[in-house]
């Protein structure tokens, strides 16, 4: 096997990408050349210090993130009873409102109509019953005069 | 439901946030940046905890939102990167002084050598390292394939062990 594979294979290894039966073949080979066993001791070490060398994370941006999740814990709650309804919905909710509005105008109109068409039969109706009771009053008047037969009626008191 | 949510995410921060913190600030090279994009990522998480279709893959997520992250703030402050590369190599310098002399020789001289590199380089190997995906979760990531990921890494670790001979040749 040449070296050239066996470099490739070393940083397979270094990345736990390797099979188990290539390791083998891996270790074998680099027990009997220097040059490899070289190579493997480098990107050992390379890897080592550039994995250990890491900067730690400050306390001053632990604080930021955790403030800023509690910021967004409460605010989460606001949303929830503000704005987790859709815009969608808020535009139906105006269209319903603003079509019961038009219907009772609607509603309104054809009533009034209605009263103004009761009022006029109203009006109608006592002109004719107070025809008619003019008619009678003529009738009554004009009637001949009659002799009233038999006994006055006696008035008890 | 609220409570066991947090503790979740708790979780995943405690086990994520110096590898991504690392991720990001290798890449961005300026820790204020690094940040920010940090702590977006990780309120991203918070939000989205639920949304998360895989649970068990979740720093797949959480790296692809980071790098999605870095990219926009490439975008964003094309022209300031230069003045930030100099603070960090500068903050690099001062800092540590607990390490071990060489190991620090080491390793400023391995960060170095990769911020020559190619973006398309350093950041799979900070990703592979960092990060502890698999070839095909990076893959996956950086929408490229399982092969390409394979040579990247290769070619990355062949430059820093070239650069690292030569530096004890001399």
């Amino acid at each position: 096997m040449k070296c050239d594979e066996i470099k490739l294979m070393i940083s397979e290894y270094l990345d736990d990408e390797l099979s188990k039966e290539k390791e083998i073949m891996l270790f074998m080979h680099i027990s009997g050349c220097p040059d490899c066993r070289e190579e493997f001791k480098h990107q050992n070490l390379i890897q080592h210090t550039v994995k250990l060398h890491q900067h730690e994370v400050s306390d001053r941006l632990e604080q930021k993130i955790f403030n800023s999740i509690k910021d967004e814990k409460k605010s989460s709650v606001y949303k929830l009873i503000n704005s987790t309804v859709p815009v969608y919905i808020n535009f139906i909710l105006g269209l319903v409102i603003v079509i019961i509005a038009l219907f009772s105008f609607l509603q309104l109109t054809s009533l009034r109509n209605d009263l103004n068409d009761i009022n006029a039969k109203y009006n109608t109706a006592l002109e004719g019953i107070q025809y008619q009771s003019q008619q009678i009053d003529l009738m009554m008047n004009n009637m001949p005069a009659v002799k009233i037969t038999g006994q006055p009626v006696k008035i008890i008191n | 439901m609220q409570n066991s949510s947090f503790v979740d995410f708790t979780l995943n921060y405690n086990k994520f946030k110096k590898p991504l913190f690392n991720y990001v600030l290798k890449i961005v090279k300026s820790e204020m940046f690094a940040e920010d994009i940090v702590h977006n990522v990780f309120l991203n998480l918070y939000n989205n905890l639920s949304l998360i279709r895989n649970p068990e893959r979740i720093e797949i997520w959480i790296f692809t939102t980071a790098r999605n992250e870095v990219f926009s703030h490439f975008r964003k402050n094309k022209n300031k990167n230069e003045e930030n590369i100099e603070q960090y190599e500068n903050k690099i310098d001062t800092c540590n002084i607990v390490e071990e002399y060489e190991r620090q020789e080491l390793i400023k001289f391995i960060e170095i050598e990769l911020n020559k590199m190619d973006i398309s380089q350093n950041e799979i190997y900070y990703l592979k390292e960092y990060s502890d995906l698999s070839y095909k979760e990076i893959a996956g990531i950086l929408d490229i394939t399982e092969d390409l990921v394979r040579s990247r890494i290769f070619k990355v670790r062949q430059k820093l062990k070239d650069a690292i001979k030569k530096l004890y040749k001399d």
